[in-house]
């Protein structure tokens, strides 16, 4: 089940408002029963038989937390934490990583025979939050949670189980216990999601289109402006699909009293690289940054290693995107331009006027989701060339794609923009002149708007797959 | 004001779900949508296998969307948005200043693909040409023009119109049929001899209009004729009193857009100025002596199925002059005009629709009822197509 479904819409959310809210506030546990039930329902709408592997991993982080924590002998400390690391990882290793060894073993004429392993949706996700929660009650920065089902709540909790943001045991221990729903939360969240609906149906769903068209076609016959006009339609595509998604569950968290942290900051605004990795999935690379490049010793030792870390942080990090070489590519490309804005060129780019490292950015991560949607190196080393314009044929499709979704690129171009947060930096927060009546209700009347598009889109039938699934 | 707004946003969010919720629930559900000419989703049923991997949740995801609440007022809003915002594409049809096209999606035309499904189609069609031969029949595959190869020159220079494939797959299929010996007449280039074949075609509807189909009725016996030297009569022109409906046309291009585009267009008939008496039987059932279902006023509107009442599985219509052949012809809509035509040159004159009848196989039929001439006609688009009415027995 996706969050923009009528099946969710108008099924599941409602069941659940009125199931949660129903039980008085005092009775937490029951709150707290009704949103874990609904969390492992919205899972099994996916597939029942995936729901195992979550309870596996609920077990697991539960069981390994209750030894890491302080108090105990420190082996036991250290088993429950090599336990959750080995035995989560190796589940999702499994599920995700073992027909790609199968693969490439066998071009090395090793033959490795697996069974069918379907990936169960969202492994990547509740694997690094169960890991982060152990990890953190080892270190002693989260108290270890003694009721399994709060555990499995924490895991579990719908809003972010399939999609992120990964959330930290840190961030919601305080809230699985001790919330405070109210009613400007649950308006804040409703207008969060419904923005985070729009962006999904109406934009990403839209520039999906494109991409999806655009590189379906062998790239040897294509055009330059169509493969330009492809790997645009897909930078903004991943960008508003994915942080939609963030929107969505971050409004649907508020809604019961959660606080998720941001996971975007306006991504493609950055004027480096370096800076894009700290907009851009932010709970990830966070993540990768507390857990692995910081325990590797992070830039504190030598130039070498610090290089050898980074790179390890980024095989990593596009491995945990998919189990292909593309993805080790888009890791290995991210390495090289963080690798050399801080040791070569990063000081002679910070020169330079604004326009030219903006245009740098775009150029950077542009190709980097070029080789994150090429099926293979080879098709994207050809889309490259398309690109370049080696390719060929006429450039009509282009100019079609222009043309037919010219309200959807404007609308991408504005809202990839922090016109937003300048609005709100304009507009008085408190009082009773126009000013503070447009920022008090204009949010609430867009987002309302957006529901009436969004449900327009839905109704419609029109495309609607979720990128971020396959994580 | 601000405790208001957020009042006033919950009850917002929370009635526009509890609304929806209701208005599924009590919705009366529909199986067909009849502005986009298709069925719609049925209801999933629940089972081991498709709850296990989720399937079930999806198809139920894709019931909800076929049956939302007021999805056809939301779709026909839709459309008119996307009309007033330019968009040249609106529901997979092309708005043209004159016309409404398919979208034609961007490819690749490899010639060694398009060779081999002809040749595949050929082997097909080769086999029903020996099956007929056998008896002394004579077998002949009618390729007729679209709306998308008639009108291909009307298509914006940037999206596809399909001109160059259209003829790589006629070449190429004229060359494999011609290799095998089967009987091919390509009605398009025929008309291209004459002025083209645009004259003929709909601007709302993939079909040619009833003068097209009389060219094709006449393209058909000419050559039958020629190859055979049977004797059957070949009506003109002028034996028809050519009338036009005053009738709105319901072209099948969304409905003519949902029916918010109205770009006028007529549907006519030809009567013919000497009626020949027939008996009719739809599925083996009699079904009156008429070839034309005609509106039961000016006020209402008419599509395509005004021919021969629309894809029927199988008709058999008897004029009763036994020193005329007979003739089977099969194939998609494009065979409803001919047929109203063609009764008036044979004695029996049978129709199937593959997609449709499920009696028999299409050689069975033809070995049980042994006609002299089995036509079948097919356009641009499916030429090639095996399934349906290619006839794949």
């Amino acid at each position: 089940m996706v969050f923009s479904s009528l099946l969710f819409l108008l099924f599941f959310l409602p069941a659940l408002f009125l199931c949660y809210f129903c039980i008085p506030r005092r009775f937490r546990a029951g709150r707290n029963g009704v949103l874990l039930a609904f969390s492992l329902f919205f899972y099994a709408c996916g597939g029942v038989s995936y729901l195992p592997v979550l309870l596996c991993s609920v077990a697991v982080n539960y069981l390994c937390g209750l030894m890491a924590a302080p108090g105990r002998a420190q082996a036991v400390r250290r088993a429950g934490l090599w336990g959750a690391v080995v035995l989560g990882l190796g589940l999702l290793g499994w599920f995700k990583y073992a027909g790609f060894l199968s693969a490439n073993l066998s071009r090395l004429g090793v033959r490795l025979d697996l069974p069918q392993i379907v990936l169960p949706i969202g492994i990547s996700f509740f694997t690094f939050q169960g890991l982060s929660y152990v990890i953190d009650v080892y270190r002693g920065d989260a108290p270890c949670q003694r009721n399994p089902f709060y555990v499995a709540l924490y895991v579990a909790l719908f809003p972010q189980l399939v999609a992120g943001p990964i959330v930290r045991y840190s961030t919601v221990a305080q809230e699985i216990t001790g919330r405070e729903e109210s009613l400007s939360q649950f308006s804040q969240g409703a207008v969060r999601f419904l923005f985070g609906l729009g962006k999904k149906m109406l934009l990403a769903n839209a520039m999906g289109e494109i991409a999806d068209a655009v590189f379906a076609q062998p790239p040897a016959f294509m055009a330059a402006a169509t493969a330009w006009v492809g790997a645009a339609a897909y930078t903004l595509q991943i960008y508003f699909d994915f942080s939609a998604y963030s929107d969505m569950a971050i409004g649907l968290g508020r809604m019961f009293g959660f606080h998720f942290l941001e996971n975007f900051d306006y991504p493609y605004i950055a004027q480096s690289v370096t800076e894009f990795w700290r907009r851009w999935h932010i709970s990830l690379s966070s993540w990768f940054r507390d857990y692995v490049y910081i325990p590797l010793g992070g830039s504190r030792r030598s130039p070498a290693r610090n290089l050898l870390n980074l790179a390890v942080v980024w095989l990593l990090t596009g491995l945990w995107h998919g189990a292909a070489w593309t993805f080790v590519l888009w890791g290995g490309w991210f390495f090289l331009l963080l690798a050399g804005e801080r040791l070569v060129w990063g000081q002679g780019l910070a020169r330079l006027p604004r326009i030219f490292r903006h245009g740098y950015v775009l150029l950077a991560v542009m190709a980097s989701w070029v080789l994150f949607r090429s099926p293979d190196a080879a098709y994207a080393a050809a889309y490259f060339q398309a690109m370049l314009g080696l390719g060929g044929g006429t450039d009509g499709q282009a100019v079609y794609c222009l043309l037919q979704y010219w309200p959807e690129w404007t609308a991408c171009l504005i809202a990839a923009l922090p016109v937003k947060r300048w609005l709100e930096a304009r507009l008085p927060e408190e009082g009773t002149g126009f000013a503070a009546a447009v920022r008090t209700w204009f949010p609430k009347l867009a987002a309302l708007a957006l529901l009436t598009l969004s449900y327009v889109k839905l109704a419609s039938g029109s495309f609607n797959p979720f990128i971020y699934f396959q994580f | 004001m601000k405790r208001i707004a957020e009042r006033l946003m919950a009850v917002c969010f929370l009635g526009f779900l509890a609304a929806g919720l209701a208005a599924c629930l009590l919705r009366d559900r529909q199986d067909v949508s009849f502005w986009e000419n298709r069925m719609l989703a049925a209801l999933p049923q629940p089972g081991p296998e498709s709850v296990a991997d989720g399937s079930y949740f999806t198809q139920m995801e894709r019931y909800l969307a076929d049956h939302a609440p007021l999805r056809t007022t939301l779709l026909k809003l839709k459309t008119r948005c996307d009309l007033t915002l330019g968009r040249p594409v609106v529901n997979d049809v092309v708005v043209t200043r004159d016309s409404l096209l398919p979208f034609l999606p961007y490819g690749i035309d490899s010639q060694e693909d398009i060779d081999r499904w002809a040749g595949l189609m050929a082997d097909n069609l080769a086999g029903i040409n020996a099956a007929v031969t056998e008896y002394g029949g004579y077998f002949l595959y009618a390729v007729v023009p679209c709306q998308s190869v008639s009108r291909a020159d009307e298509y914006p220079w940037y999206l596809n119109s399909e001109a160059r494939r259209s003829q790589m797959k006629s070449a190429s299929m004229a060359r494999a049929m011609a290799e095998r010996g089967v009987p091919f007449l390509d009605v398009e280039a025929a008309l291209a001899q004459s002025g083209g074949s645009a004259q003929y075609a709909s601007r709302v509807d993939n079909h040619y209009s009833m003068e097209g189909a009389f060219e094709t009725y006449r393209l058909i016996l000419e050559q039958a004729a020629q190859d055979t030297g049977l004797s059957f009569p070949i009506l003109t022109q002028d034996d028809f009193t050519l009338e036009t409906l005053p009738n709105d046309y319901l072209g099948s291009r969304e409905r003519k857009l949902l029916n918010l585009e109205r770009r006028e267009e007529q549907l006519s008939i030809l009567l013919p100025k000497e009626p020949v008496p027939f008996t009719r039987w739809d599925n083996g059932e009699p079904a009156g002596s008429g070839v034309y279902r005609l509106p039961a006023g000016p006020e209402e509107e008419v599509d395509y199925s005004l021919y021969m009442g629309g894809d029927i599985a199988n008709t058999v219509i008897h004029t009763g002059r036994e020193e005329l052949p007979s003739i089977l012809i099969y194939g998609d809509s494009f065979t409803n005009p001919v047929e109203c035509l063609a009764y008036l040159s044979f004695d029996e004159t049978h129709s199937l629709d593959l997609r449709h009848y499920r009696d028999m196989g299409l050689l069975d039929y033809i070995r049980q009822f042994r006609p002299e001439l089995v036509v079948c006609i097919r356009d641009y688009d499916f030429m090639m197509a095996p399934d349906g009415n290619g006839g794949g027995d």
